[in-house]
């Protein structure tokens, strides 16, 4: 449980790439607010995974990152580390640890809000965590033994283990079956709802939709559109940025639903 | 069962994985001491067990044979099989963990072949830092080489922000670039300095002294409590470079580190024994199988079990075929190359 709720995120001309190519070009994002999933979505190479790397500091960028009053952008890497924690899309498969110990290296690897935790508490915690995301059970599965599903359990047992202020999320539920879909985004939306920024790359509209209090559409490093998702999915956004005719209707429960016709001639 | 009941059992079933890799560690621990003896028994004499026993308590006359054989000939040496053993595989560990690649070993990058390079370079141009003792020449030699190209790969390293990848090529480069250079020197080298250069690439613990033993040891004692509390962040370093850095770890510092832990170890046991084949590979690997990857005890079991193959290797150089003494790296590739081999079909299958 998050004691006060953590201040917004601004993120202004932020110019970052790989090498000599610029993948975001002076993008800035109205606020990001603690409370509710803010779902980044939009096509292949937009460079939502580019900006969730500048936000958890893996990428230097040009522009500002900040959160409340503290400069995220250029900040050291233990800096970073106290207020964002990072899940990456990609799981080393090939440690041969146990999720236990996973989430022990976690709490253990450097000092944790500022002291060097004993092995008592740290394994205290990293059962707590295990416990909150369900999984306990698999403590001592080692990691390779792991399913898809608990795979993406233990990699987020591992990104929330410090308790960050800002929790970043590469895609949490790709290559998820329908109910650990269902599982993980409800997760995330309760760490979200305790009063945590959640940043999370989703592939898939509908999940954006259900999920989050924002969203932001992003097309070729540049803001296409933010905004809840009723105002930001629509057959306009999805006609300019993924180049096809689709609907967008309200479901029984009046959850956006995303139904594609058919690709669009291409203008460009 | 409950929530609280789950989370007890699971930490109970942590403590009793504890107590396991602890007891592993200690029957690999008796198995060293095991065949450190038997290590000392065997030889072109073959001395009951008893006779070893009481030359090591001191219980025998100080000038019967078996003492003398005991103390002036095989202690050194046997002592060595297991420090060396223990340095390289520890040095296989790091690099593994650093490289992210089972397959890496001490020798991956390159530092063999710069330590034969050096060691070339004094048997067969007679080139060396003035000042020091013709003794010295070659170990130390062979050891600022292995150093020196370490440091080359470092500042790869850096200048690029290297990954494992570029690591690994650059490494490549170097290994394939002394060896040139030690072919180089082999081609105009007499008969007599290419036969030097030959026995000594081969790795051989009879060359083992007090002094190189304390040396050795020394570097141990030095290195071992940094690898140790490096220990955590290489465990986390195991789930990714991104991941690591995301818990706080400066990365690039971590290798950098690292890799001057290694080429302290390396350097040192190949400028005292030469090039001694897999153990590096091999240590690691066993450790990883029965402990798992938690530096706390992957580390120590890595160099436990190092130490023991060494110390196997040693007694199996002494009895293959009797009255002759095998170099022990050629023993310790005997027992690699089906190891290697094993290894990568068994990631093929997995």
């Amino acid at each position: 449980m998050m004691a006060t709720t953590v201040p917004p995120l601004h993120v202004q001309n932020i110019t970052a790439g790989y090498g000599a190519r610029t993948v975001l070009h002076e993008l800035t994002l109205p606020p990001i607010t603690a409370g509710r999933i803010t779902a980044l979505v939009g096509p292949n190479g937009a460079g939502k995974s580019t900006l969730l790397r500048v936000l958890a500091g893996l990428l230097p960028a040009r522009g500002s990152v900040r959160l409340g009053e503290v400069e995220l952008n250029g900040a050291s890497i233990d800096a970073h580390a106290r207020h964002v924690g990072f899940m990456p899309q990609l799981q080393p498969q090939r440690a041969a640890l146990t999720v236990f110990e996973s989430v022990l290296a976690a709490l253990k690897a450097t000092p944790f809000s500022g002291r060097t935790i004993d092995g008592g508490e740290a394994r205290r915690r990293a059962m707590d965590v295990l416990t909150r995301v369900g999984i306990a059970d698999l403590a001592l599965e080692p990691l390779g033994h792991l399913s898809g599903g608990q795979r993406q359990l233990a990699s987020l047992a591992q990104a929330i283990a410090r308790e960050p202020d800002v929790l970043l999320l590469d895609e949490p539920t790709s290559a998820l079956d329908l109910g650990h879909q269902a599982t993980v985004m409800h997760l995330v939306d309760e760490l979200a709802r305790e009063g945590r920024i959640v940043v999370a790359v989703v592939h898939d509209l509908a999940l954006a939709a259900r999920w989050s209090g924002l969203v932001v559409v992003m097309h070729r490093g540049r803001l296409d559109t933010a905004g809840p998702p009723a105002a930001s999915i629509t057959p306009d956004m999805l006609a300019r940025v993924y180049g096809v005719r689709a609907r967008v209707e309200p479901c029984s429960r009046g959850t956006l639903q995303v139904i594609v016709d058919e690709p669009l001639p291409h203008v460009s | 069962m409950s929530a609280s009941d789950t989370s007890q059992a699971a930490l109970a079933g942590y403590d009793r994985l504890i107590r396991r890799r602890l007891l592993l560690l200690a029957v690999m621990t008796c198995g060293i001491a095991i065949s450190f003896v038997v290590d000392l028994a065997s030889g072109p004499s073959r001395l009951p067990i008893a006779d070893v026993l009481a030359a090591l308590r001191g219980t025998a006359a100080a000038d019967a044979p078996a003492s003398i054989i005991v103390w002036e000939i095989r202690l050194p040496a046997a002592i060595m099989a297991i420090l060396v053993g223990a340095a390289l595989a520890l040095a296989g560990a790091e690099m593994q963990t650093t490289l992210d690649n089972a397959l890496a070993s001490p020798f991956t990058l390159g530092m063999a072949s710069a330590a034969t390079f050096g060691a070339a370079l004094w048997i067969v141009a007679g080139l060396s830092v003035p000042g020091i003792p013709d003794d010295w020449m070659l170990p130390l030699n062979a050891f600022l080489c292995a150093l020196g190209s370490v440091f080359l790969l470092q500042a790869a390293a850096r200048s690029r922000q290297a990954g494992p990848e570029t690591l690994v090529l650059f490494g490549i480069a170097l290994f394939f670039t002394f060896n040139a250079l030690v072919a180089i020197l082999q081609f105009v080298a007499s008969d007599q300095a290419l036969q030097q250069l030959v026995f000594w690439t081969m790795g051989s613990l009879s060359r083992a002294d007090w002094t190189t033993i304390r040396l050795l040891g020394l570097a141990l004692v030095v290195v071992v409590p940094f690898a140790m509390m490096a220990a955590w962040k290489m465990t986390a370093l195991r789930l990714g470079d991104e991941r690591a850095r995301s818990f706080g770890i400066d990365v690039a510092k971590l290798r950098w580190y690292s890799l001057v832990r290694i080429s302290v170890l390396t350097a040192t046991s190949v400028a005292f024994v030469g090039t001694i084949a897999f153990v590096g590979l091999v240590g690691p690997h066993l450790a990883r199988l029965v402990i798992g990857e938690d530096h706390r005890f992957f580390l120590p079991a890595s160099m436990v079990a190092g130490a023991l193959v060494m110390s196997l290797a040693s007694v199996v150089s002494k009895t293959l075929i009797p009255g002759v003494e095998i170099p022990i790296g050629l023993v310790t590739a005997l027992i690699g190359v089906p190891f290697f081999v094993s290894v990568v079909i068994g990631r093929r299958r997995g």
